[in-house]
């Protein structure tokens, strides 16, 4: 049945499909942007993984410098780190790509997953950095033996971006915690 | 329609000829998402953008309208999140009709279209999409299909937006 047979809707269609103005759409030109995305998200990857290996490599540089077994316990605990950050990431996006062609009620849905798995994100990413930090500061105080915490100027080099990263995730994580809440939110009181 | 495995065009003919037949229609139904002309032009870019994605999951199991339309209102959908998330409320800042055209016939049309077009857009969220694709034309089991919805849904939700509709039009001018 097409209600537009109905002579009210007749006249909204009528007033509505009035306005035929085709959008400025330029085939070549939305290819090229879509191609420009595409080698963005790419790069946006490369330098994820490249900056995984740098810090692996970093680690296995450190390693020769430090006594063991510290040196074999911070290469592990590097590449556990890696493992289970990239891990984390593949696993929490699964069955929530390319939504957009589904009907509404599914999009929906995937999108409120989509949400619930930014939330889980944000717990992973406060639960690893918390972690992170009271390592760093449990190793520090184990390391002055009862006495106040000192570290070298090469150490303070060393630990300053890895702590400043930490805060930076965190504030992340604040911020993104409520977007997503807000957005499921909104979600929620979609009726299906 | 066609499906893929019967398909001759190149995706990017393909995609092309979408643009040129729905493409007034997707961005009427853009007007239901955006109020501002200019992000209205670069939501109605983003979901051609979106249709090239997913040209590659097309499997004919329904019409290319209908899949244009699918697209096209999800991604209005989230749209409008994204833009409630910058604090910008869509009634704080509705449609102005443009005036700068100078055939009065040509303004008339056009203020009637935009007054519609933002009656519509003060509609629940669940009743917009499915007014917007009946004045498209499409059948209550084409909505259906769009909003993942059975036909007597679609059309109590349609009885419905009617009569808000209705009382909409006649709020913003009450000689109809």
């Amino acid at each position: 049945m097409n209600p537009v047979a109905d002579p009210e809707w007749a006249g909204l269609a009528a007033r509505w499909q009035a306005e035929v103005l085709p959008p400025r759409l330029s085939v070549e030109r939305l290819l090229r942007r879509e191609g420009r995305r595409r080698l963005l998200m790419g790069l946006l990857v490369a330098v994820e993984a490249l900056l995984s290996l740098t810090a692996v490599a970093a680690t296995v540089s450190a390693r020769r410098r430090l006594p063991e077994p510290n040196g074999t316990l911070l290469l592990i605990a590097a590449l556990v780190y890696v493992v289970l950050v990239w891990g984390f990431a593949l696993w929490n996006r699964r069955g929530t790509w390319r939504p957009l062609a589904r009907t509404t009620e599914a999009f929906v849905a995937v999108s409120k997953l989509r949400c619930r798995r930014g939330l889980r994100s944000v717990r992973f990413v406060v639960t690893v950095v918390t972690t992170q930090l009271l390592l760093t500061a449990g190793w520090l105080v184990l390391r002055a033996g009862g006495e106040t915490p000192v570290w070298t100027a090469r150490e303070t080099l060393a630990l300053a971006p890895s702590l400043s990263v930490g805060v930076l995730f965190l504030l992340w994580a604040v911020w993104y915690r409520r977007v997503m809440l807000r957005r499921l939110a909104w979600l929620e009181q979609m009726p299906s | 329609m066609s499906g893929p495995a019967a398909r001759t065009e190149r995706p990017e003919d393909w995609f092309a000829r979408l643009l040129a037949e729905h493409g007034p229609a997707v961005a009427r139904l853009a007007a239901v998402y955006e109020w501002d002309r200019d992000e209205r032009e670069d939501l109605v870019q983003e979901i051609a953008l979106a249709i090239w994605r997913a040209l590659p999951a097309f499997r004919g199991d329904s019409s290319e309208r209908t899949f244009v339309f699918r697209i096209a209102h999800n991604r209005g959908l989230s749209h409008r999140w994204q833009r409630r998330e910058s604090a910008v409320e869509l009634a704080e800042a509705e449609q102005v009709p443009d005036h700068r055209a100078n055939v009065e016939e040509e303004v008339a049309r056009r203020e009637r279209y935009e007054r519609l077009a933002a009656a519509i857009r003060r509609l629940p969220e669940s009743y917009r999409v499915a007014v917007v694709l009946t004045l498209e034309g499409l059948s209550l089991r084409e909505v259906g299909e769009v909003l993942g919805a059975g036909e007597n849904a679609v059309a109590a939700r349609l009885t419905r937006a009617r009569r808000q509709l209705r009382i909409l039009l006649e709020e913003e001018h009450p000689s109809g």
